[in-house]
Formats: structure tokens, C-alpha cells, sequence
């Protein structure tokens, strides 16, 4: 890294929180207002960051993933299967 | 409410049995912790059933018995230390003019398009399996808030952490699944753009 790239990283420092500090604030996003300050660094950094946008959009699949699956289960679509041995064993547990 | 439901417990095993099991799969990602959950709650409900007021239907009062069961098991869990040592991926830099910035080897790829993925039985199982792999505690914050959609005091409360340690906490195990998902799923086929 040359001594100017040094020197535009450390301008870019003064205005842009880190990624670290970012991905942060996007999971507090996810449940929680933020604050306008971290609102605005935020949204700031992921108009300069590639990497943390696509972070942001696949968080996002995750998230959707995980609550489609718990959809389908109040559907009674199920993954898993309780054996024929297994219900048989819990209802013998609980038999009077 | 149909009666010969709250008077024979051994058809709730029928009826909700596959129900139960699904849903504490989908909280602790274990099939035998799952089953003793399931287990236990038919066990307890059975023993408590004169206080079933019938104000709910069966079924939810089961679920709201496993749900205690869920925490339970979380909170036990979280008792033991393990986590510090489990989490100790470095995402970002620690030092340097880049501190804070992503490690190279931690960079996150483009997925590209990922359209009716979300409902995809097999990538939710990659998923699941990437779940069963995080740390305990950081496993079941990141449940209670997210699957469970606890609030934030309710989820500090029960597994005794500070809010400022739940963000970090459900930070790192997303950034946790993020790569594992990438490695386990994105990563075969090569379809992925740095």
C-alpha cells in the first residue's frame, strides 16, 4: 500500500465506520430502530461497500429461509418423521 | 374444543406428535434432544392436565409446554463456558490502518441470483446443519430472537447476557452461518463472483 492510499484510507476512516462496526449495526437494524447517527453510518458504509451489501442481502436469505421453514411447519409440512418405535415409546411413557 | 382429545393423551401423540417434533427440530437442530423434548412434554402435560382450562386448543397449550422446555434446555446450556473457546473466528481485522475491516479470507462472494431459495427444503437443511455447528449460547440468543421473535429483554433475561453482548452475539453467529452456507452450499458449484 502506497503512502497515498494510506492517506485516502484515512480520510475515508473519518467519515465511514468500519465493516465491523457496520454489519453490526445491520443486525441491530434487523429488530431494533436505530439511532439516527447509526442510522446514517450505516447507510453511508454501504454505499462505499460492496462486500457489506452483499452481506446484507444474503443475511437476508438466511433470515427468509429460516422463517419459511417455520412456516411450513404451522402448515404441517414436516422434514422429519417421528418412527412408528418412537411414538409408541412415548405413549408408553405416558400411559397411565 | 373436542373433548375426547383432552380425555385420551395418547391421541395428542398421533395428532401433534409430528408437530412437536418438527418445531423443536427447528429450535435446538437435534433430532434426540428434540425427541426428549418432545418427550418430556407430553410427560408434564399429561401430569398437569387438570390445570388444561380449555381455553386454548390442545395443541397450543403443548407448544406453550415445549417452548418452556426449549428455554429450559437453552438456559442449561448456556451455563457452560464452552462458547469463548468455540467462537473464535476472525472475521475482521484487529490491527492495522484496515482494523475493522473484513479478513481476506472472510471476504463475503456474491451469491448472484438466489430466487426460490428461501423455500428450498435441501438449502434450509445445509442451513440447519450450519445452526447444529454454532456455539451453544450463541445458538439459542440467536433462536429466541429470531426464530422466536422474543423480545430483547426477554431474551437477556433468560440466558442472563447484556443487550450490548446479544447484538454481538447474533452478529457473529450470522456471520458464522453466512460462511458456512457459502462454504457448504455456494462454494461446490463455483458459481460465485469475488
Amino acid at each position: 500500500m502506497n503512502f497515498f492510499q494510506k492517506i485516502y484510507i484515512k480520510i475515508i476512516k473519518c467519515f465511514i465506520v468500519p465493516c465491523e462496526k457496520a454489519s453490526l449495526l445491520m443486525t441491530k437494524h434487523e429488530f431494533e430502530k436505530l439511532t439516527l447517527k447509526e442510522a446514517l453510518d450505516m447507510r453511508l458504509h454501504l454505499m462505499k461497500c460492496k462486500y457489506c451489501r452483499w452481506l446484507l442481502d444474503e443475511e437476508a436469505l438466511l433470515s427468509d429461509t429460516i422463517k419459511n421453514h417455520k412456516k411450513q411447519i404451522e402448515c404441517n409440512q414436516f422434514l422429519h418423521t417421528l418412527s412408528a418405535e418412537q411414538i409408541e415409546k412415548i405413549k408408553k411413557n405416558i400411559a397411565p | 374444543m373436542n373433548t375426547t382429545d383432552t380425555l385420551n393423551p395418547s391421541t395428542w401423540v398421533d395428532k401433534y406428535g409430528n408437530y412437536l417434533y418438527n418445531y423443536a427440530i427447528s429450535r435446538v437442530y437435534n433430532q434426540v434432544i428434540a425427541e426428549d423434548l418432545v418427550q418430556e412434554t407430553f410427560y408434564s402435560a399429561v401430569k398437569a392436565i387438570e390445570r388444561f382450562e380449555g381455553r386454548s386448543t390442545i395443541k397450543t397449550w403443548l407448544t406453550s409446554i415445549l417452548k418452556r422446555k426449549i428455554i429450559d434446555h437453552y438456559r442449561k446450556n448456556a451455563r457452560n463456558k464452552e462458547d469463548a473457546v468455540l467462537d473464535n473466528d476472525q472475521f475482521f481485522q484487529t490491527e492495522g490502518i484496515l482494523k475493522g475491516h473484513w479478513e481476506d479470507d472472510q471476504l463475503p462472494a456474491n451469491w448472484g441470483d438466489n430466487k426460490g431459495l428461501s423455500e428450498s427444503a435441501e438449502f434450509y437443511t445445509v442451513l440447519k446443519e450450519c445452526l447444529s455447528h454454532l456455539p451453544p449460547k450463541m445458538a439459542a440468543t440467536f433462536t429466541m430472537k429470531e426464530i422466536e421473535e422474543y423480545s430483547t429483554e426477554e431474551t437477556c433475561k433468560e440466558l442472563e447476557i447484556s443487550p450490548t453482548n446479544l447484538w454481538v452475539m447474533i452478529h457473529r453467529a450470522k456471520l458464522r452461518l453466512r460462511k458456512c452456507i457459502e462454504t457448504k452450499w455456494f462454494l461446490p458449484d463455483k458459481t460465485i463472483h469475488k
